[in-house]
């Protein structure tokens, strides 16, 4: 299946459609994101992300992309590798109006291994449209029930135990396909007092939450880089249902729609806030 | 706000958004006080750092 | 002028007694004492009356005395009382948006009055709160800006006329646009004017005549706006003449576009012919073409419904000036007025009420549940005092339907930004306080397009909405606050929020960018985009989170 994503991307290459490929390379074992410019970089190091099986070692490409897009000098046209989780990303980030021109990205998806998707509870492991792979059911994350199964004073004294092992490496924020401000509130002194290890509690997490309000697409990247295996994801996939519930915005979803703070202030009666 | 503060376990009461215009004064009164009547009938904030920290051991114990 | 980057912080307070109304109240001396504890304060004075011109001359001497480089006054509310206390600091080398209030009298001790130890803790903290901010206050400027002196009336009925020719008659230069071929809007179809007896056109005629001979005034007829541009002081507008356009600069503009009569399709088999509106009945008689004998009036058709639940006000004066004018021509004429309450406001109507009375005008009230029905020849309605069915022989039913916004009213408040209410009337910025005035500088409001009104009414707003605009039209240049918006162009990441939710349009997506940019002119200090941003590059000036952090810490900590 490698193979019919390399000749998709070769042939992309070959007819000057896209300037170059933002893919995986593995590098004597370690695989990163590399952005591919000639063929023969392809059949050299070209990977999809597999250590053990196909797409265990995962990157934000969306951001990654953002990024290209937002930093070369040109206006050149990108293919980038895209999975389901990845495609919303990219729906996102352009309804939060991030991509400038969205036809300079030319998605080349691959459908996730049965295997992936049961490994992340993947709602969607497949892009719409995609070159290589298989599409496997969707998967359900329950972890969201199980918290609003337990009590109010069960729930504190679950996140508060969760939030002290933070140690502030800013891991969840950074690997965030959809955290894309230049600056940061978590790092506003005024808000959030510098020093302190783990962070205020429950300031730094809530804040991070509020922000990832109508932007989470659930791809569980953050819980995976946490390195105190703090369930992040369950935090903001959470705080996407209750957008979803309050302003029928679902995140991820394709579509010329706006983000949610069009919604607020493009509609004065909404008054949902008023309660 | 509401439902993402009952998330993480505190009672949505505890939090009030209501818009009042500078022209309300009774009605800001009345809104207020009520919200902290309300208050005080729900008690002490669990987040006060002495009520949190017996939670935590609780749950770090268990 | 001082320095105020300086780390030095000077802090003057200044505690107003205002003779009793806060003194009377509060431990005056306490909070002398309690300001001096405060961080940066190094100066605290009570006043008597911290506004009179004594008061004014303590904080004038005292800053430039003490080397103040920051002023709070603890006194009333900063509404009336801010620019006052700010014109004080500038005029002492001060920076104005280095001062600061806190409003104890209107937030404690009147609020608190009975609580003198618990009003006199919330005057502390108040103080502590505002001793805060101070500190952390930078210097602002205003922006000065050039104006045109020339204003555009949209609308050409009654009110827009009186405004425009009073604009003219103060020496402005005066754009009066109407859609239709000809000036007098809604009053070209009425028959007759009370209390004065006259005919509308010799009203209409009055005013056009002058309006064409007015040096000052450009009339356009058959013409529409079709696009403003720009900011007070300084608005182009595009005005459209069958296949010309025009662009023209003006200061001020004024909404004059009145409202049109409702067309009661569907109800009481209104066919334009037997069953008539008031308006046509005017048109009818200004014609003299009514010959009934047995006209039946049925008031509120279609207003304080469901679907328009407000009353439309003139009607009531209408169905009793005609009713009167029947009566008056031939008293054969058998007149049956239906309603519901009737409002005639003011000692002329109630007059003419009465005097509608005693000329045999009947008035029969109705059920809103229970509403009259028509059969073609009679009007049977069920009589609540007498709890049964009454039936009148009826050769014309004259409707009395509400006056409602017109067409084009959403596309003019889209075009000028300004708001229209649920109805399609144009909101003012304060019912009370600023009720010709539009929340947005430059923009004003008269006649039928803020709401049915009275001719009388119509003219008198459109003086106002005259003097209004003349506030604006006769500076020389005008200053913006320093209390606007700013959006840092390095960090902002082009998300749009701020955009969507400013309410005054002065947010601005640079394409080439990738940025948003505030207009601080158009801007008004409201915070909503500081609020919205989620990368905190949208701030506002004068309210910095710094600033409101520091506030908080204190009423917190007190």
């Amino acid at each position: 299946m490698i193979e019919q994503v390399k000749e998709h991307v070769k042939g992309l290459l070959a007819s000057g459609k896209i300037a170059g490929f933002l893919g995986l390379r593995n590098d004597a074992g370690v695989v990163t994101p590399f952005l591919f410019k000639q063929e023969e970089q392809l059949d050299s190091s070209f990977s999809l992300g597999e250590t053990e099986s196909q797409g265990t070692m995962r990157y934000p490409m969306a951001k990654l992309a953002l990024h290209l897009i937002q930093n070369c000098d040109d206006d050149s046209t990108y293919g980038v590798l895209v999975r389901g989780c990845d495609e919303r990303a990219l729906n996102e980030l352009k309804r939060w109006n991030q991509l400038g021109n969205p036809d300079r990205i030319v998605q080349v998806g691959v459908a996730c291994t049965l295997g992936l998707a049961e490994e992340h509870e993947c709602r969607k492991p497949f892009p719409d449209e995609f070159v290589a792979g298989e599409k496997v059911d969707p998967q359900t994350n329950n972890s969201v029930q199980q918290v609003l199964a337990k009590d109010l004073d069960s729930r504190l004294a679950f996140w508060s135990a969760e939030f002290d092992r933070c140690i502030k490496c800013y891991g969840c924020r950074n690997i965030c396909p959809v955290c894309f401000c230049n600056v940061c509130t978590l790092e506003e002194d005024a808000l959030i007092k510098t020093g302190n290890i783990p962070p205020e509690n429950p300031m730094f997490h809530l804040t991070r939450a509020v922000h990832m309000a109508g932007r989470c697409i659930d791809c569980n990247l953050c819980t995976e880089a946490c390195p105190a295996e703090i369930p992040l994801r369950t935090l903001y996939k959470r705080v996407a249902e209750i957008i979803a519930d309050e302003f029928s915005y679902v995140t991820g979803a394709t579509g010329e729609g706006k983000s949610p703070l069009n919604i607020l202030g493009s509609d004065p009666g909404h008054t949902a806030a008023n309660d | 706000m509401k439902k993402l503060i009952e998330f993480y376990g505190i009672d949505p009461e505890r939090l009030s958004l209501k818009w009042v215009s500078s022209a309300e004064g009774p009605r800001f009164a009345k809104v207020i006080t009520e919200f902290v009547d309300k208050i005080r009938e729900i008690g002490p904030s669990p987040l006060r750092p002495k009520v949190l920290m017996e939670a935590v051991s609780v749950e770090k114990a268990s | 002028m001082k320095n105020s980057a300086q780390d030095d912080v000077r802090v003057g307070v200044f505690i107003c007694d205002c003779g009793s109304n806060i003194a009377g109240y509060l431990e005056m001396k306490e909070l002398v004492e309690f300001a001096k504890t405060l961080p940066n304060v190094a100066f605290v004075q009570e006043n008597l009356y911290t506004c009179s011109e004594g008061g004014i001359n303590e904080i004038k001497v005292a800053i430039p005395r003490e080397n103040l480089n920051r002023v709070v006054v603890a006194s009333c509310t900063p509404r009336t009382h801010e620019p006052l206390f700010m014109s004080a600091c500038e005029e002492a080398g001060l920076n104005p948006y280095l001062f600061e209030m806190a409003n104890i009298r209107d937030q404690c001790s009147w609020v608190h009055m009975r609580e003198r130890e618990a009003g006199t803790n919330r005057a502390k903290v108040q103080i502590a709160m505002a001793v805060a901010k101070a500190a952390k206050l930078r210097e602002l400027n205003r922006i000065q800006l050039s104006l045109s002196h020339r204003a555009m009336v949209i609308g050409g009925g009654v009110a827009g006329m009186s405004a425009a020719l009073a604009l003219a008659n103060m020496g402005y230069e005066v754009d009066l646009v109407e859609k239709r071929d000809r000036l007098g809007g809604i009053l070209n179809d009425l028959n007759m004017i009370l209390p004065t007896h006259e005919p509308p056109d010799k009203l209409v005629n009055n005013l056009v005549g002058r309006l064409q001979d007015h040096p000052k005034v450009a009339i356009h007829t058959g013409a529409v706006v079709t696009k403003t541009e720009g900011y007070v002081g300084n608005y182009v507008a595009t005005i459209q003449h069958n296949d010309t356009e025009n662009k023209i600069k003006c200061g001020a503009v004024i909404v004059a576009i009145g409202a049109q009569p409702l067309k009661p399709e569907g109800l009481y088999n209104y066919d334009g012919n037997k069953v008539i509106t008031h308006i046509e009945l005017e048109s009818k008689l200004k014609l003299g073409d009514v010959q009934a004998k047995n006209i039946s009036i049925i008031q509120c058709v279609g207003s304080r419904s469901k679907e328009r639940t407000y009353c439309s006000r003139i009607c009531c004066m209408t169905a009793v000036k005609n009713a009167i004018l029947f009566k008056e021509a031939s008293p054969d004429t058998k007149i049956t007025i239906f309603y519901r309450d009737m409002q005639m406001y003011g000692v002329e109507n109630e007059e003419l009420f009465r005097k509608s009375k005693r000329l045999g005008v009947r008035y029969v009230t109705y059920d809103p549940d229970r509403p009259p029905r028509f059969d073609g020849e009679s009007v049977s309605v069920y009589h609540l005092r007498m709890g049964r069915d009454m039936i009148v022989p009826t050769d014309l039913l004259v409707l009395s339907t509400p006056l409602v916004a017109q067409d084009d009213a959403s596309e003019i408040s889209t075009m000028l930004k300004v708001p229209i209410n649920e109805n399609g009337f144009f909101l003012e910025g304060h019912v009370k306080l600023k009720p010709l005035d539009f929340a947005t500088d430059g923009v004003y409001l008269c006649g039928n397009a803020r709401f049915p009104s009275t001719i009388r009414e119509a003219i008198s707003q459109g003086l106002g909405a005259a003097s209004r605009a003349a506030g604006v039209l006769s500076k020389e240049a005008l200053f913006t606050s320093g209390i606007v918006a700013d959006i840092n162009p390095d960090t902002c990441c082009g998300c749009l929020g701020c955009v969507a939710v400013c309410p005054y349009g002065a947010i601005n997506f640079i394409e080439n960018r990738g940025v948003c940019q505030v207009n601080k002119v158009l801007c008004k200090g409201c915070g909503g985009c500081a609020a919205t941003c989620p990368s905190g590059s949208a701030r506002l000036d004068g309210f910095s989170n710094q600033q409101i952090y520091a506030q908080i810490e204190q009423a917190m900590a007190v």
